[in-house]
């Protein structure tokens, strides 16, 4: 089980990396001109912002008490991770494979994913979602949706 | 006013109207697709219609949308528009406890009420509005800004700081893209799919819809029950009366931020809510099931429709991004808003006034018969629910663009957005910074500009000075109730230590 403590160390020092990123990045652009601030004002502004801020939740999690970690669902990082990687594989096959082949795997493939029952409700419930969003999307609002593969 | 009406109820025009609502309720609901992606796909099919039967189809569309945004923000935690972002806190914890149609009910009667006191009051000081709107200079819009900002103290749950590291975080995405004013590429790498900045509309679908879909991919699967019988569920008349304040505010807020150009349904929200949980007796429980932040929020959101139509109409300027759209399809029939627009087409804005009063009203059975069959969408097993939002989420967001850029910058949103709810950092915030960031960005920097570098000229605009003092009060005021609260247990502690 993840320490709860390193786990919410991460975030305030990703923030205050991103602070002193933001700045260094920002002393590039140029100055402002009469008087009113230049591009890299707000930028810094911010990063000043975010840095005090993590710093402060920094603080205040090496203070806090010691808590037990809290449970979670088993093996939910795993199903989070190949979820996200199912819809990034969605995504970068929607152009290639066309907008209906694509949903209607992604959507059978997903829902068989995450419930291993009911292979034929599956089918039918992925194609009439992709029927009703091609519907909805293509035809009513007309959309442009890469229908057929390679832009055929 | 009765020829207005006549011209309003012609049976064409009616069934544009009608099916422009349903469409507008339905596009609402759908992640992705927002009120000005919606009333610009139907722009180019009024062209061939008559100028008033097509603007009335395109109001239909933009007051259902706003009424549909309610709808996924109650049921899945998703604003279906930007507008609805506020709905979520307390429509999606109602609907987990069984209480979604009553969600809807009460969204859908705000939501109605606001819009029409929106258009009586459009009707009523159109002009006289419209002209102390334009006198907001820059301080003001700044300070206008910065009030918006600071109710990101209110609209974080847990931990003020990291609500507000969120706001910060959310008003630096907004800088990446050509700088406002000098127009310089900041933090675009060199990619020109960066210099018109992150289109926020696919940031947003990440943030709420992608991480909430993570979430409920990752948990135990169980199946979603609604112990309460799904039908129409009414307020009861003490319902009623609690939401009466919430209703009161969202209206009055909703159509002036409607007619302060810049400032739209999402902002509007956010304030109304703020003020409404501020006003409370019970102010703990927002965000938790409270009726009246739904109905502050969606009753603000609809009332902008009618607030944005008094700049645009009168002085040519949108007051919002769907009045940008509107304002073009006006130009297109050959109508030219502006002060002449109510000599030279009189009978147009009156008929145009009735047939926005007409959609609030017509909104209402369209929306309360329709809640049922909506609030059943909750019970739809999960692994079809969640990768069907997914879809819905990957359609909307490429619809924007026609590229698999705004996909990316969903997932990657969605992605990061969930680790960080991990750790309870609430996303509210990061809306609110990404929608507020340029426009207080820009006005500073042109105030400056105009007043050469004097900051100290903002102190001369009375209007600026009392936005100041309420973002001061709104900053200053949960650390004072904070202190009090801590004053007042440590007063109640026995005097000895066992």
């Amino acid at each position: 089980m993840a320490n709860p403590l390193l786990k919410e160390l991460i975030a305030p020092t990703f923030f205050i990396a991103l602070s002193v990123w933001v700045w260094v990045h920002a002393g590039g652009m140029p100055a402002g001109e009469g008087g009113a601030p230049g591009p890299a004002f707000f930028p810094r502004l911010i990063a000043a912002a975010i840095g005090l801020l993590g710093f402060f939740l920094l603080i205040t999690a090496l203070r806090a008490p010691k808590t037990e970690a809290e449970k979670s669902a088993p093996g939910g990082a795993a199903k989070i991770i190949a979820f996200l990687a199912m819809l990034t594989a969605y995504a970068a096959l929607l152009l290639p494979l066309g907008f209906i082949l694509s949903t209607f795997m992604f959507l059978l493939a997903a829902a068989q994913w995450m419930r291993r029952r009911g292979v034929v409700a599956n089918i039918v419930f992925s194609a009439a979602a992709t029927a009703a969003v091609y519907a909805i999307f293509g035809l009513l609002l007309k959309v442009s949706l890469p229908i057929l593969p390679f832009g055929m | 006013m009765i020829e207005a009406i006549t011209a309003a109820i012609q049976p064409q025009t009616l069934i544009l109207m009608m099916l422009g609502l349903v469409g507008g309720v339905i596009a609402g609901a759908l992640p992705g697709l927002t009120a000005t992606m919606s009333v610009a796909l139907l722009v180019p099919f009024t062209f061939a219609l008559d100028p008033l039967p097509g603007l009335i189809m395109l109001l239909g569309i933009y007051i259902g949308t706003m009424h549909g945004g309610a709808i996924s923000a109650v049921l899945i935690n998703t604003p279906g528009t930007p507008a609805a972002a506020a709905t979520c806190f307390d429509g999606y914890a109602l609907a987990k406890q069984g209480k979604a149609s009553l969600a809807l009910n009460v969204s859908t009667l705000s939501g109605a009420v606001g819009g029409i006191f929106s258009v009586f009051v459009l009707m009523a000081v159109a002009e006289q509005v419209a002209g102390m709107a334009l006198k907001i200079g820059y301080f003001e819009m700044f300070a206008i800004a910065l009030f918006g900002l600071s109710i990101i103290t209110s609209v974080s749950e847990g931990s003020t700081a990291k609500g507000l590291i969120m706001g910060a975080l959310g008003m630096l995405i907004s800088a990446v893209g050509f700088d406002p004013i000098d127009a310089f590429p900041r933090f675009t790498f060199g990619n020109a799919d960066l210099y018109e900045g992150i289109s926020y509309i696919p940031l947003l679908i990440g943030v709420f819809a992608i991480a909430e879909a993570l979430e409920q991919v990752g948990a135990k699967l169980q199946k979603t029950e609604v112990k309460e019988k799904i039908r129409n569920i009414f307020p009861s008349r003490r319902e009623i009366v609690r939401i009466l304040p919430a209703v009161g505010i969202g209206s009055i807020i909703g159509t002036i931020m409607g007619a302060v150009p810049g400032a739209g349904g999402d902002i509007a929200a956010f304030m109304a809510y703020d003020q409404t949980k501020k006003v409370s007796r019970e102010p703990e429980k927002f965000g938790k099931g409270a009726i009246e932040g739904v109905a502050a929020a969606e009753c603000a959101n609809n009332a902008v429709t009618g607030g944005a139509m008094i700049p645009m109409l009168t002085l040519g300027i949108p007051g919002d991004s769907v009045t940008a759209v509107l304002l073009g399809a006006l130009m297109v029939h050959g109508i030219r808003p502006g002060p002449r627009l109510f000599e030279e087409n009189a009978a147009l804005v009156a008929a145009l006034f009735a047939g926005l009063l007409i959609a609030n009203l017509a909104a209402l059975p369209v929306c309360l018969l329709g809640a049922p069959l909506f609030a059943r969408a909750i019970t739809i097993p999960r692994h079809f629910l969640w990768p069907l939002v997914t879809v819905l989420c990957v359609v909307g967001s490429f619809s924007m663009t026609n590229s698999l850029f705004s996909v990316g910058i969903m997932l990657a949103a969605g992605g990061f957005g969930f680790l960080l709810k991990t750790q309870k950092y609430p996303m509210g915030p990061l809306v609110l910074g990404v929608i507020l960031g340029p426009i207080a960005e820009e006005n500073l920097r042109n105030a400056m500009l105009a007043s050469r570098g004097n900051f100290l000229e903002i102190f001369r605009s009375p209007v600026a000075v009392v936005f100041l003092l309420l973002t001061a009060a709104s900053l200053l005021l949960p650390a004072f109730q904070e202190w009090k609260k801590s004053r007042n247990n440590r007063n109640s502690q026995p005097d000895h230590l066992e």
